[in-house]
């Protein structure tokens, strides 16, 4: 640790260039962030913040005694590891593809399409989905009565429901997340192609040895930053397309406490949900920074 | 351009069909809606309406034509839009690029990182943010729907990683021809980001534009909602359900709650930001980057 | 296509404006009540005439005077969308807050206006931050945190002394359980809207000209109705020759209500057992008997095979393609099938009132259900203010100026201007009057002593019978064959069951009442679906004890015993 003055003369316009950010998030993030304190607080908005009921981890304990609250915890895992697992793959292997597609006009076309469903919100998509995998009318359905298999009720039967939630997930966003690897395809050195070329080597292996390494930063930032997400399993979706008959698999931190809501304004419980969700976010994405410094040697930011 | 295997074209045959086929998937729920706009309401409230419109007519758009809320909602979303992307902008390029340095030059990187992405996993929920808003003294003003979210975390991550993958001899050039740091950013950097850029332009254009909560909290009156404000409360307020006792609340929701009213809106709403992606796409190009830093 | 669920913020439980007690008050038994309004209005009373000792005496209350100077009065604003304004008005600016300026010398400005739907989060939020308007609008937990912060003024003299006969009269009614819920300790704390509970009475909707087509009688029974409802699965009520059709129409919010009232069950509704004990409807026998009918249906194909994923847009919607034949919706039914109407006019939507699978006769299970609570802030020098303002919407909408006045208030696309007035009160039970002079109207040809809503009405019907489908849903709504007859049927027969809860929601249920819910949708679909047995109930009512049923029931009775 040498204090290296020349080094930090010439990095004085680097901390000036983060201080207006730095105080904005300040003002804006930090100074909230005292109101996480209402997890340990039976909390009223009208008393607000001026009279403190301090409960302790009252809150935590009710929480964890709801009736089923492991099973709810496991499904929100599992969806969303699910999901994760989907978001890191579909959008990554869409890219690739769209990748190969030499016809310009074709290529940005599908490009605008895949993307829209990202635009319209679950209320509406929900909507469309009931219809599509209708046991009766359903496109779906009616392909698989086609081929002479049985209908499926996909949105009533706990063993489809989970995986429905990940398809549709896909369907809506992997457009909108093929963006992000579209970019970065773009700053491969395509020379390195050329070169690949003479040796003679395939398109397969040119994407595997070139593109792939080419956006695996992004990929991995990716990976780490939904790790974050893992007690996520997305309220508007899940929320707009589950039923009691798959409250079993389908039912997620998010909508359990929504409905708990519903009943009373439940700051502290839904506070200290909250918490215990940002707290399990942090540890994974700490964790994910972690192993990709340790075994790759990389900074994911 | 390149030899061509026949395996390899037979993967392009079918990977033309296949992306159409993904495509067609993801065209329904535009088509529906358009097709429900353009549909009696009597069709559509019997579920009648899937690909095309049944009972054409174009009341809808009539009706919406001279909805001032409507009309005005767009304007609103329109500034938030161009301020709130500006201002996203100059944040995320003025922060991911001290950040996109290594820790053995630029010690304090990784402090300040932690302390942004710390903001991205903690929130302190929507009363502390309203009393610091409200504080601050931006109730009803467009800032409030900027100046909260005017560094956006994820964009910086991203931006730092692809500044990250530039070639190290364009800064050390920089430094020859004595440029400072941001000098180098402006004229070095930025010239040859243009694909990233073009990304985190594209992300905080579509938050900003679908972002609704925060103008329903911050605002005073619907008057100067943004339009994704506007279109959740009008899609919230045809909630019938069989709890519902008056007879007028019945009532109104039948006259307000028309879905082909809804259809034209939401179809109208998100034709801007479909138009304004191609404008990006032309940044995406392949080898745009690096190619023309080393020609 | 989509259905009309809301997209709704994680932390922020949005309700409407408008709640629904799932408590009860008891109609039926009528001496207990009126033993309790007498009671409490003569606290009342005592409490106003203690006010009016203590203040020296000053000009007599004048219900609709104007202050001089004009005084200036802060609220908020659920706004229902620009369809009830007039041309050129705004929400702020409307011929409602004209009228106040003018005519009664208050100027209303809003603090802020939001639509109906998020009305909730930002009242809370406003609740949060300190600043409180001068009138408050609030559903009942905010009344209570409220009350319990010391935040509201009492309104007890103001509303004697000020309330109008006619506002007065509106509230007398039902033994005056509308301001049961918002009086503390004989002080009255905030005035409810309050529409009577009679609106919410169950029924039975089914399509009459598919039961001439199949020359089915009209029900008499519940066999009678599960007899229909199988006919009009298996024998083709709409003549395609395709078996496409099935009898009930369901959602998955399980509206069976009126389907259990056949066998004297009353889903989550607190009734008193001949012990005098109150106890929930919910976990009672007579319940396992409908879910082992329905049961039965649901695997004959009766019910909706679908209706598990469906949520009531969906629902509705299958009725609209002329899908189903019976449907469980209350008095407001017709709404939702206008546009079924207007496509196909030999389409006969009928009301029937709850049929009994035995000799005892079936009834409906009613709740009062409140609108918005309005109150003032503790402070503000005119509480009185508040009054007036009642007093103003009623006397344009209901009182002698309604004749010249109630079409230029009720303005807007709609007819139902009264939305922007900044409080609003209809008169409780008014629809099941309107309907009795609609219909003697109707029989006698003489339309001179009717109300003048009543008119209005009448004028629909008419307006109907000469061609007009658009009014289609006025006959059936207070026709001589309405859905407003069924509810005078049940009202002159005493075919009501009241619920007893008609207060805040206790403190367990505050904590428990999400989870016994879940587990009631859970176990009461999977019954109907068959994965379930139907001994599960059993099971359920265990549980539903255990987690917090035992509780509630307890705290339920102490709060009713405490009321009395």
């Amino acid at each position: 640790m040498h204090f290296k003055p020349k080094q930090f003369l010439r990095n004085i316009p680097l901390h000036l260039m983060i201080l207006p950010a730095l105080v904005l998030v300040i003002i804006f993030s930090y100074i909230p962030m005292a109101g996480l304190i209402i997890a340990f607080q039976d909390f009223s908005p009208i008393a607000g913040f001026k009279q403190m009921n301090w409960s302790g981890l009252e809150n935590f304990h009710y929480l964890f005694d709801i009736p089923g609250f492991k099973q709810v915890v496991w499904n929100t895992v599992f969806i969303s590891v699910m999901k994760i697992i989907a978001g890191l793959t579909v959008p990554v292997i869409a890219a690739l593809l769209l990748n190969e597609v030499r016809v310009g006009g074709f290529k940005r076309t599908i490009q605008t399409v895949i993307y829209m469903p990202h635009f319209f919100s679950w209320v509406i998509l929900a909507g469309i989905i009931v219809d599509v995998l209708s046991p009766s009318s359903g496109l779906v359905n009616m392909v698989l009565k086609a081929f002479g298999m049985q209908p499926i009720q996909f949105l009533a039967e706990n063993s489809w429901f989970p995986y429905v939630l990940v398809i549709t997930d896909q369907w809506k966003e992997f457009g909108f997340g093929t963006i992000i690897y579209l970019a970065a395809l773009t700053s491969i050195d395509t020379s390195l192609y050329e070169a690949a070329v003479i040796d003679g080597a395939g398109r397969w292996k040119q994407t595997w040895h070139i593109t792939l390494p080419g956006i695996r930063p992004i990929m991995i930032l990716m990976l780490t930053l939904s790790l974050g997400n893992v007690l996520n399993g997305g309220f508007d979706q899940v929320f707009n397309l589950y039923n009691p008959l798959v409250y079993e698999s389908g039912d997620i931190l998010d909508t359990m406490i929504y409905r708990i809501g519903m009943q009373d304004a439940q700051y502290s419980v839904s506070t200290a949900l909250g918490l215990i969700k940002s707290v399990v976010s942090f540890v994974f994405i700490g964790l994910g920074y972690y192993l990709a410094y340790r075994f790759a040697k990389y900074r994911i930011f | 351009m390149h030899h061509m295997t026949t395996a390899y074209r037979w993967f392009q045959r079918l990977n033309y069909v296949f992306l159409t086929v993904l495509a067609l998937l993801c065209l329904f729920p535009i088509v529906n809606i358009l097709a429900i706009s353009f549909s009696s309401s009597e069709a559509v409230e019997a579920g009648r309406v899937t690909l095309w419109p049944v009972e054409f007519t174009l009341s809808s758009y009539r009706y919406m034509l001279d909805n001032n809320l409507f009309l005005g909602s767009f304007a609103t979303s329109g500034l938030r839009v161009v301020l709130g992307v500006t201002v996203n902008l100059i944040f995320t390029v003025l922060v991911a690029y001290p950040l996109s340095k290594e820790a053995v030059t630029f010690r304090s990187r990784t402090v300040y990182a932690w302390i942004f992405v710390f903001t991205m996993l903690f929130s302190g929920g929507l009363i502390p943010g309203y009393l610091v808003v409200k504080e601050a003294g931006l109730l009803d003003s467009i800032w409030a729907l900027v100046l909260p979210g005017a560094v956006p975390i994820f964009n910086v991550l991203l931006m730092l990683n692809f500044f990250r993958g530039l070639p190290k001899e364009l800064e050390e050039a920089a430094w020859m021809d004595g440029a400072g740091h941001l000098r180098t950013l402006w004229s070095v950097y930025l010239p040859v980001s243009l694909p990233s850029i073009a990304t985190v332009t594209l992300f905080s254009l579509v938050g900003h534009w679908n972002a609704w909560f925060d103008g329903m909290i911050y605002m005073r009156s619907p008057e100067h909602y943004p339009l994704a404000t506007y279109l959740q409360s009008m899609l919230q307020r045809a909630n019938v359900s069989n709890d519902m006792v008056t007879l007028e609340q019945a009532a109104l929701l039948s006259q307000i709650s028309d879905r082909t009213t809804q259809a034209s809106q939401i179809f109208l709403s998100i034709v801007p930001i479909l138009a304004i992606y191609p404008f990006l796409q032309r940044y995406f190009v392949h080898g745009l980057v690096v190619g023309s830093v080393k020609g | 296509m989509w259905n009309k669920r809301t997209t709704l913020p994680l932390w922020a439980a949005v309700l409407s404006l408008s709640l629904v007690f799932t408590g009860c008050s008891g109609g039926n038994n009528a001496g207990n009540n009126a033993g309790n309004g007498s009671k409490e209005s003569a606290e009342n009373t005592a409490a106003a005439n203690a006010a009016a000792t203590s203040t020296p005496s000053d000009a007599p209350a004048d219900p609709l005077g104007k202050y001089d100077p004009p005084i200036k009065l802060r609220s908020t604003m659920n706004e229902t969308g620009k369809e009830t304004l007039a041309e050129g008005d705004t929400h702020a600016n409307n011929v409602w807050t004209r009228g106040y300026k003018d005519e009664l010398g208050i100027e209303v400005t809003y603090d802020w206006i939001v639509a109906d739907a998020n009305y909730r989060d930002k009242m809370n939020v406003t609740m949060a931050s300190g600043d409180l308007p001068d009138l408050l609008k609030v559903d009942m937990v905010q009344f209570e945190q409220l009350h319990e912060a010391g935040m509201l003024e009492d309104l007890t003299e103001a509303f004697d002394k000020y309330a109008s006969d006619l506002v007065k009269s509106f509230y007398a009614e039902e033994d005056g359980a509308g301001l049961k819920p918002v009086t503390k300790g004989g002080k009255l704390y905030a005035i409810a809207s309050f529409p009577g509970s009679l609106d919410s009475s169950d029924m039975i909707w089914i399509r009459k000209d598919w039961l001439n087509k199949l020359g089915l009688a009209e029900p008499k029974s519940m066999q009678d109705i599960i007899k229909i409802a199988e006919d009009f699965t298996f024998k083709d009520p709409d003549g395609n020759g395709k078996q496409d059709t099935y009898g009930i129409m369901m959602n998955k919010d399980l509206p069976i209500n009126a389907f259990l009232l056949g066998y004297h069950a009353y889903l989550e509704t607190w009734i008193k057992n001949d012990a005098g004990e109150i106890v929930n409807g919910t976990i009672q026998p007579e319940v396992k008997e409908g879910l082992a009918e329905l049961q039965r249906l649901y695997k004959e194909g009766v019910l909706d095979p679908e209706f598990g994923v469906k949520d009531f847009a969906k629902g509705v919607e299958a009725v609209n393609a002329g899908k189903a034949g019976i449907m469980f919706l209350p008095q407001w039914a017709p709404f939702q099938v206008m546009g079924m109407i207007k496509q196909d006019q030999s389409v006969n939507w009928v009301p029937y009132p709850v049929q009994s699978i035995d000799d005892q006769p079936a009834k409906t299970q009613n709740h009062l259900g409140l609108g918005g609570i309005y109150a003032v802030r503790k402070g503000y020098e005119h509480p009185e203010a508040l009054v007036k303002l009642l007093n103003f919407q009623a006397e344009k909408m209901f009182g002698e100026s309604a004749d010249a006045e109630r079409a230029k208030y009720n303005t807007g696309l709609t007819g139902l201007g009264f939305q922007n007035a900044v409080v609003s009160n209809l008169p409780a039970n008014k629809n099941v009057k309107a309907q009795e002079e609609v219909e003697a109207a109707i029989n006698s040809g003489d339309t001179s002593k009717m109300g003048l809503e009543a008119k209005l009405f009448y004028d629909d019907i008419m307006d109907y019978r000469s061609g007009n489908l658009d009014k289609w849903n006025m006959e059936r709504i207070f026709g001589p064959l309405s859905s407003q007859g069924i509810i005078k049927y049940y009202r002159d027969n005493d075919l009501i069951v009241m619920n007893e809860f008609i207060y805040a929601p206790t403190k367990t249920m505050n904590s428990k009442s999400a989870t016994l819910d879940k587990l009631r949708q859970e176990t009461f679909i999977k019954i109907i679906y068959g994965s379930l047995p139907v001994d599960a109930f059993d099971k359920f009512v265990e549980d539903w004890k255990k987690l917090g049923g035992d509780q509630i029931t307890q705290e339920v009775n102490e709060v009713v015993k405490a009321n009395q």
